[in-house]
Order: structure tokens, then C-alpha cells, then sequence
């Protein structure tokens, strides 16, 4: 494995008839992160605590950046085959994968279908759950001037401010309702409208080293799915964020680093 | 030109409070506001009234679809629409219409549609609408993702399902049948002229033109507005070098006549604010699902009906603010036959579809509007439009040889 210097790269790499954008720093084992559907961002801080120990792959999703590869993966079998391409493509041997959300669904799925290609997994606030009595937000009924209350614990926090800017102007404002409907139509494809497709039947199949996290105030992934998650994946414990919401990988960056490493290096 | 009568069929029951009570008169909107009983009432009042409208001789009656909505109790229009086929006579019966990608198979809609065309001796006109966010997306579970592209493929299983006469394998990416064969076949050849429902998607205006069909924008704020969207409906008609026959376009109005316009303002201004207050009160994060627009129609700035800063807006609005904004076109047959005429000139429309029943109105107030319309504005109107040829029409079976429904005196 090749050295990455920790200035930022947009790197492409061929998946089949998709070209994917990504990123990757610092040096070590591998380690691929799959980000999460709100406020896209393509490097976010908590993966620099994670540099000195693995070199970070972060790939774009396919549609996120408003571009049309996502036509060519049309359920989740295709999205967890286009991402064991990835893997394949990219060169790891038997990365980490660390998912947010519909990444951490597809972190899940990709070891579901074939353990051996993945080393552990940390399914972050993992969506694929759901629960009738418990259901979690609708965000996609959610007004974009409700983002940011419902995504984070603290809503006046700099993260959160960072990742949903109050817009100075309508032409800021037309620019983040097109992110949203871009990413948000993307992961949609996959989870709409009821995020539960199938991942409780297929769970038991991961035998890799697990570990899931939820933060105590997420409004879209109830804290109490990881229990439901650590009861079916063999090889699985569950952690709870303080003092936390959905976006708690970006709301508590070096607590978050802090625990994915800490359950790599067990 | 072509003039219509449209129902939309409200639930005209709601509480005077409900907008302060409830966030959305769509999707989420509790069923136990819905009285059955009282819809035995009101169905049987609103096909009453469209059931008039064909005896007034208004050209067509329109009729939609809608789910979880106190505004349109119509989930099924087929349903209304074979009520009509026995009890009305003259009138196009306009579905607009069903949504294709919501039905699987969307063979349904071919095979209902055909029912009806045959049961009406012809008079279909087969709406295809994409469907609002509200009903498709949140209603219906319909991803956003692939909405258009299953609706396209949809629509081209139902027209060769109408045109071909032998049994034929489809094999599509939502759809997959081996025999498609469809009893009956639609009684107009080579199928029921077809109208398309939009909200101003620049995709809809291409793809209406290359399939030579007809657009129809249903707004409910009026000729004003809609003079915007159709000028650029037109202009993008000619972009393509498509001709600027007005019978290529419909536009929905909302109309008020009285004997006079103070008249109309006493009689129907409380029923038009019951409208747009309670009828068009909608959650704005129900207003559209993530996908639903592409990113194309977005930036091109297409401007939401329903939200909360469209419904924010509204709740100021008076009478006056309505019928200045032609929203509502009102007032003595005079005003209105002038104000609809620039109208129709400004928007180039050929089918004009008339909104007379209009919120909580009640059925006596909705015959008189439908009456003086018929009677006192549409024969002024008529003429309109006089040197194009409507090739979107429907071709029913002359009268004489049509049959008549007979039932057997008990």
C-alpha cells in the first residue's frame, strides 16, 4: 500500500461505467468511508484523527455531486456490488469500513454478501432498521429550514451552523435545496420510503467484527436500533454518543475517531 | 373553443379551526374528519352536478385523482367516471387522470380506460398525469428516484397495449408481462385522445410535443400566473418547431358568475376562501418529495402550489386580492365573458376547464353558477379559436347509433 500525503486529493477511479470521485490520506492498513445522506461533505474532520493509523479512502456516492452514474445501479444489490467493485477497483485488501447512515447500510450489506472482503465494520446511526412503534424521522418530509434542529443535539453548535449554513441570500438557499434534492433523491432510491429493506433478515450473516453506534439524540436512527443490530450480527457490540444527534460523526468529530479506533485496534 | 366543467369533489365538512388544527389537508390528515355518511351525501351531490353540467351543454366534464386529500376525495377516478358514462349523454368524459406509475400493472388503467371508451360510446379523453408529490410519493410509497421513468415506460405498455392487436411479450424494467392481450380494446381508434395533466416541467412540455398530445396546467391561481407558464409552454413548442394550434393546451379557472359582480362577491366569497385556506393547506414538507422535480426543472425555476410560504402567503389574501390576481375570474356574466376572453387569448388555450364548484360551495349555489355560465358566458366563448382544428377530441360514435342505457322498467 502506497503512502498518501495529507494535502487533499480528487482522485478518480474507474467502477465499471462509473467514475468515482474520491479522496484518500495518511498511511497504514486500509480504511474505506462511506458517508452518510445529509450535508455531504467530502472530507470530514473526524477521519484526520484517523490518517496516523490507516489510509483513508472517501469515495463520493454516485449522484451526489448531481452527476447521472446513478443510473446505472438500480436496487441494493447493485449499490452493495457497485461498492465491492469499489473496493476491488480501489486495490484494498480487506479494508475497514466505516459507514454513516445509508454508507453504514451498505457497509453492512457489503459483509453481509462476503465477509472475508471486509476487515471490521462500524455501522454509525446505520439505517436498514425499522420499527413500528419507533420510527424514526421523516426527514424527507422535513422542511430544509428544519435540518439542522433535527439532525443535531445542538443546532447552534459551529458543526452543525457549518454543515447547514442559514443561507445570506436566495440564490444560497436554491443551491442547498438542490444538494439536499441531489443527495436526498439518491439515497432515496434506495431507502425510500420506509428504510427497511431487508438488512434484520440478512444480518446474521456478517461475521466480521462489528461495532454500532447511535447517538443518544438521533432523530432519524433511533439509539435503540443498535440493540436490535448487536442481537442479530454475531461478532457485535453497540456504543451510545452523549449528548448527541444524527450527524454526531461530524457533531463530536474526536469522540467519534476516538471509538472507531479504539475498536480497530482491539 | 372547448369548454369543460372540472370537480375536484372537496370534503367540504372540514372544521373552522382546521387549519390551525391540522398542518396538512393532504397526506397526513386524519380520516376521522371523513363522515360517511355525509359522503353519501356529497358524492351523490357532486355527480349530480356533473351529471348538469353534461345537461347544460358544457363540451366536457373533468374529473381527477387524488389520495389522502380532503380536497379531492376522488382516489379513483374510473370509478366517477363509469357513474357518468351511464347518466350523461353529450359531454367528453375527461379522466385527468390516472397515474400510471402507481399501478402495477399499469395494464389496469388500459384495460378500465378501454371499458369506458366503449361504455360511453367513445367519449373518452385519457388523462396521464405523473401525479403530485403528495399522491405518488407520500401517498403511495413511489420512490421520487424513478417516478418518471416508470411512468414513461408505463405509458408506452398502455398505448401498445391499445394499438397492437396481438398478444405481445413486454418485457420492461417496472413491468415484465408475457402476454400482454388486453380485453377490451378502446372503442376510438387508434386509441382515446390523450391529455397531459403538469405542473410546468420543461421534461413534460418535450415530451408532450414529441408524442403530439395535449398539455393541460392546472393551476389553481389563475389565468394571471398561468399566462407566465404558457408563454413559455409556447415559446418552447416553437423552440421545436411545433405548431401553435391552441387546442395542443388546456388551463384550469376558477369562475364565479352572478347577476352582478357585487352579487358574486356576497354569494361566493366565502366558499372561495374556504378554498384556498382550508382546501390548499399543506404541509410544506409534503410539498415535494427529494427527486420528484429533476434538478433541470428545479433551476429553471418552476414555482411550487402548495407549502408553507405558498399557503402563508394565501392567508392574507381577500376577495378582492383574488379576483384582481385572477385567481378567481368573477362576477356578472359581462366581466366574466370579457375577463375570460383575454383569458383564453393570453393563455392560447382551446380547452379551457372551469372550476364552478369551488370549496364548500353548496349544490344550489353550484347549479346557478353552472346555469349562468352555460347559459350566459359560454355562448360567448364558443367562437373562439374557430379556425383551428381540435385533433384532440374525442370521437364518439354518433348519437343516433350510440347505445342508450335501458334499463328494464321493474
Amino acid at each position: 500500500m502506497t503512502a498518501m500525503t495529507a494535502t487533499a486529493n480528487k482522485l478518480t477511479v474507474q467502477v465499471g461505467p462509473i467514475t468515482t470521485r474520491y479522496e484518500a490520506r495518511g498511511s497504514g492498513p486500509p480504511l474505506l468511508y462511506l458517508h452518510g445522506a445529509f450535508g455531504y461533505a467530502s472530507w470530514p474532520t473526524f477521519l484526520d484523527a484517523l490518517t496516523d493509523s490507516f489510509t483513508v479512502y472517501a469515495p463520493t456516492h454516485p449522484g451526489f455531486e448531481g452527476d447521472d452514474a446513478i443510473d446505472h445501479i438500480e436496487d441494493l444489490l447493485d449499490l452493495t456490488l457497485y461498492h465491492a467493485e469499489l473496493v476491488e477497483a480501489l486495490g484494498l485488501e480487506r479494508p475497514h469500513v466505516v459507514g454513516h447512515y445509508n454508507g453504514a447500510m451498505i457497509a453492512a450489506e457489503m459483509a453481509v454478501l462476503d465477509s472475508d472482503s471486509v476487515g471490521k465494520i462500524v455501522l454509525a446511526a446505520p439505517a436498514g432498521l425499522w420499527q413500528d412503534d419507533n420510527p424514526g424521522l421523516d426527514y424527507n418530509a422535513t422542511p430544509i429550514t428544519e435540518m439542522r434542529q433535527s439532525l443535531f443535539a445542538r443546532a447552534d453548535s459551529a458543526a452543525a451552523h457549518s454543515f447547514f449554513p442559514v443561507p445570506q441570500d436566495d440564490e444560497e438557499m436554491g443551491w442547498q435545496i438542490i444538494r439536499r434534492v441531489q443527495s436526498l433523491s439518491v439515497v432515496g432510491k434506495f431507502l425510500w420510503p420506509i428504510p427497511d429493506k431487508g438488512l434484520a433478515r440478512r444480518a446474521r450473516r456478517i461475521k466480521s467484527p462489528t461495532l454500532v453506534v447511535v447517538g443518544d439524540c438521533d432523530k432519524v436512527v433511533p439509539p435503540e436500533y443498535a440493540d436490535v443490530l448487536t442481537s442479530l450480527i454475531p461478532s457485535s457490540r453497540s456504543l451510545v454518543m452523549e449528548d448527541s444527534g444524527h450527524m454526531f460523526p461530524h457533531e463530536h468529530p474526536a469522540k467519534f475517531a476516538e471509538a472507531v479506533l479504539e475498536f480497530l485496534r482491539e | 373553443m372547448k369548454i369543460c366543467w372540472f370537480h375536484l369533489m372537496p370534503y367540504r365538512y372540514l372544521p373552522e379551526d382546521f387549519e390551525e388544527k391540522y398542518r396538512s389537508v393532504w397526506v397526513d390528515v386524519p380520516s376521522h374528519l371523513f363522515d360517511p355518511l355525509k359522503a353519501n351525501e356529497l358524492y351523490n351531490e357532486y355527480l349530480d352536478e356533473l351529471e348538469f353540467a353534461d345537461q347544460t351543454g358544457f363540451d366536457g366534464i373533468c374529473i381527477n385523482e387524488h389520495h389522502n386529500n380532503a380536497y379531492g376525495i376522488m382516489p379513483s377516478p374510473n370509478i366517477t367516471a363509469a357513474t357518468l358514462t351511464r347518466r350523461t349523454k353529450d359531454a367528453a368524459i375527461v379522466v385527468l387522470g390516472n397515474s400510471l406509475a402507481l399501478y402495477n400493472p399499469p395494464l389496469r388503467v388500459a384495460e378500465e380506460f378501454a371499458m369506458l371508451d366503449c361504455i360511453s360510446g367513445g367519449r373518452l379523453v385519457a388523462g396521464f398525469p405523473v401525479g403530485t408529490s403528495m399522491d405518488t410519493n407520500y401517498a403511495y410509497g413511489a420512490t421520487p428516484a424513478n417516478l418518471r421513468e416508470k411512468y414513461y415506460e408505463a405509458h408506452d405498455l398502455v398505448m401498445k397495449s391499445w394499438t397492437e392487436p396481438e398478444p405481445f411479450a413486454f418485457n420492461g424494467k417496472h413491468n415484465q408481462i408475457r402476454y400482454v392481450n388486453i380485453w377490451p380494446r378502446p372503442l376510438q381508434q387508434p386509441h382515446p385522445p390523450v391529455w397531459i395533466p403538469g405542473g410546468g416541467s420543461l421534461e413534460t412540455w418535450e415530451w408532450t410535443a414529441r408524442m403530439d398530445y395535449v398539455y393541460c396546467y392546472l393551476s389553481y391561481f389563475g389565468y394571471k400566473r398561468g399566462i407566465q407558464v404558457m408563454d413559455g409552454f409556447w415559446k418552447e413548442m416553437e423552440n421545436l418547431g411545433v405548431d401553435d394550434n391552441p387546442y395542443r393546451a388546456g388551463f384550469l379557472q376558477l369562475v364565479c358568475v352572478a347577476e352582478t359582480d357585487e352579487k358574486a362577491k356576497e354569494l361566493y366569497a366565502e366558499h372561495v376562501d374556504f378554498f384556498y385556506k382550508k382546501c390548499l393547506h399543506v404541509y410544506e414538507g409534503f410539498a415535494e418529495a427529494p427527486g420528484y422535480r429533476t434538478i433541470r426543472t428545479i433551476k429553471s425555476g418552476a414555482v411550487q402550489q402548495v407549502g408553507a410560504s405558498a399557503s402563508r402567503f394565501r392567508q392574507r389574501l381577500t376577495w378582492e386580492d383574488y379576483v384582481d390576481q385572477g385567481y378567481v375570474i368573477a362576477g356578472s356574466p359581462k366581466t366574466v365573458i370579457e375577463n375570460l376572453r383575454k383569458a383564453v387569448e393570453g393563455l392560447r388555450v382551446g380547452h379551457l376547464m372551469t372550476l364552478l364548484q369551488i370549496g364548500s360551495m353548496p349544490r344550489d349555489l353550484t347549479m346557478m353558477n353552472t346555469e349562468l355560465f352555460a347559459t350566459q358566458v359560454k355562448p360567448h366563448l364558443e367562437d373562439m379559436w374557430d379556425e383551428y382544428e381540435d385533433r384532440w377530441w374525442p370521437q364518439p360514435v354518433a348519437a343516433e347509433s350510440r347505445a342508450n342505457p335501458a334499463p328494464v322498467a321493474v
